[in-house]
């Protein structure tokens, strides 16, 4: 497999949010800010590609019997690892992703990209496979929270873009926005593939 | 048997390697996280007291039924008056908001300062606003929390965020309590 496909996997073809459907949780929850989105997203990206690094070295190591508890030993290692150094040197990003950092070790894009791929590929690819996913991640919760933050709150990366006449329309950044805006996101996205499928055939 | 043997002395090297790389990485971190909680404690702090403070001191409180107070610091300021700043976690919407209140040694409310909390973006994050906030300045001992226009020693709650401004008050009127009971009624 060329590397260069391995890493546009993730972002288009295998999106994990927008195809795959991973990761829900902290997709609806995060997205309330673009700078939550970032945050979240790069974290989660450091801790896939961590993960998947480790877990392709480790790969012949590793029985298929404790492989589940390995992976996950390993993938909270990362996490707390990340927790620690934001807490540290990025003291208030760490404050508004609050408990969403450790959560990062139940998200299963993580547990599923390294059983899917870190498991049974080389160390190169799997770390690129992580990168790719991640970043594929971080784009769709960027997407998402610019467009729940420009219409729950007026701004955008907390600049004020639609003026002091606009309304805020709470709703987009309370739950039930997360909801309906990823809904919608999900419809556009099907209805292009649908489109794209006609058109080839 | 020998099987079990393997396959636990493998976790048992993951795990202890896991563990390792964390315990170099808390070493390098832990100094730095806590510098940086106590340097925000003291600028919440000096936030919402009133005068320079030349010597700050912790006082043991005896925390009594369901006060939300956490830490007094005592502050000598310049002319001698002892004032206070108070770290509380009241419970609101959703979990406890940090909030540090300064308080004269009349009990008067000199400054209230949210520090953290999950309240609803838009709505219970209002709280930090200057516009609900400022209205304890200058408050007394058993502030209430009203709907309508607030008398004196009220405050208007903001509105969709009932909770959340009671949660505020309550840190408040704790803080009060808490200080009074150590300082043996003020002056």
């Amino acid at each position: 497999m060329n590397p260069s496909k391995v890493f546009l996997n993730g972002i288009i073809d295998e999106n994990p949010t927008f195809i795959q459907l991973l990761g829900m949780c902290p997709t609806l929850a995060v997205t309330t800010s673009v700078v939550n989105g970032i945050g979240m997203g790069l974290s989660t990206t450091a801790v896939l590609v961590g993960s998947n690094l480790a877990i392709a070295m480790l790969r012949k190591f590793i029985p298929g019997k404790i492989r589940i508890a390995s992976y996950v030993v390993i993938i909270a290692g990362f996490v707390t690892l990340i927790d620690m150094l934001l807490k540290a040197y990025v003291p208030s990003l760490s404050k508004s992703l609050g408990i969403f950092i450790p959560l990062i070790v139940v998200n299963c894009i993580i547990l599923a990209r390294a059983e899917s791929f870190a498991s049974k590929n080389k160390v190169s690819h799997s770390s690129l496979d992580g990168l790719g996913m991640g970043l594929g991640f971080t784009g769709a919760l960027v997407i998402i929270s610019a467009i729940r933050e420009l219409l729950g709150n007026g701004t955008f990366l907390n600049f004020h873009i639609l003026g002091d006449g606009y309304q805020p329309a709470l709703l987009a950044i309370l739950p039930p926005g997360a909801f309906i805006i990823l809904g919608s996101i999900l419809g556009v996205i099907n209805l292009i593939k649908m489109n794209r499928g006609k058109n080839n055939a | 048997m020998r099987d079990y043997i393997k396959l636990g002395g493998i976790l048992l090297i993951i795990t202890f390697t896991v563990a390792l790389a964390l315990s170099v990485v808390n070493s390098v971190t832990k100094d730095k996280i806590a510098q940086l909680a106590l340097t925000a404690q003291s600028e919440a702090a000096k936030a919402v007291i009133e005068g320079e403070p030349q010597k700050n001191t912790e006082v043991s409180h005896n925390p009594s039924g369901k006060t939300s107070v956490d830490k007094i610091s005592e502050h000598k300021i310049e002319n001698g008056e002892k004032v206070y700043s108070v770290s509380c976690k009241p419970v609101g919407y959703a979990g406890e908001i940090a909030m540090t209140v300064g308080l004269d040694n009349n009990l008067t409310v000199t400054g209230v300062i949210i520090t953290g909390m999950n309240e609803t973006p838009g709505l219970g994050t209002k709280a930090k606003e200057p516009s609900f906030i400022e209205q304890f300045l200058s408050k007394k001992e058993g502030v209430s929390v009203i709907k309508d226009t607030p008398n004196a020693n009220q405050v208007k709650a903001i509105s969709g965020a009932t909770i959340t401004s009671k949660a505020v008050a309550k840190g408040v009127n704790d803080a009060i309590s808490e200080v009074k009971a150590i300082a043996g009624g003020g002056k």
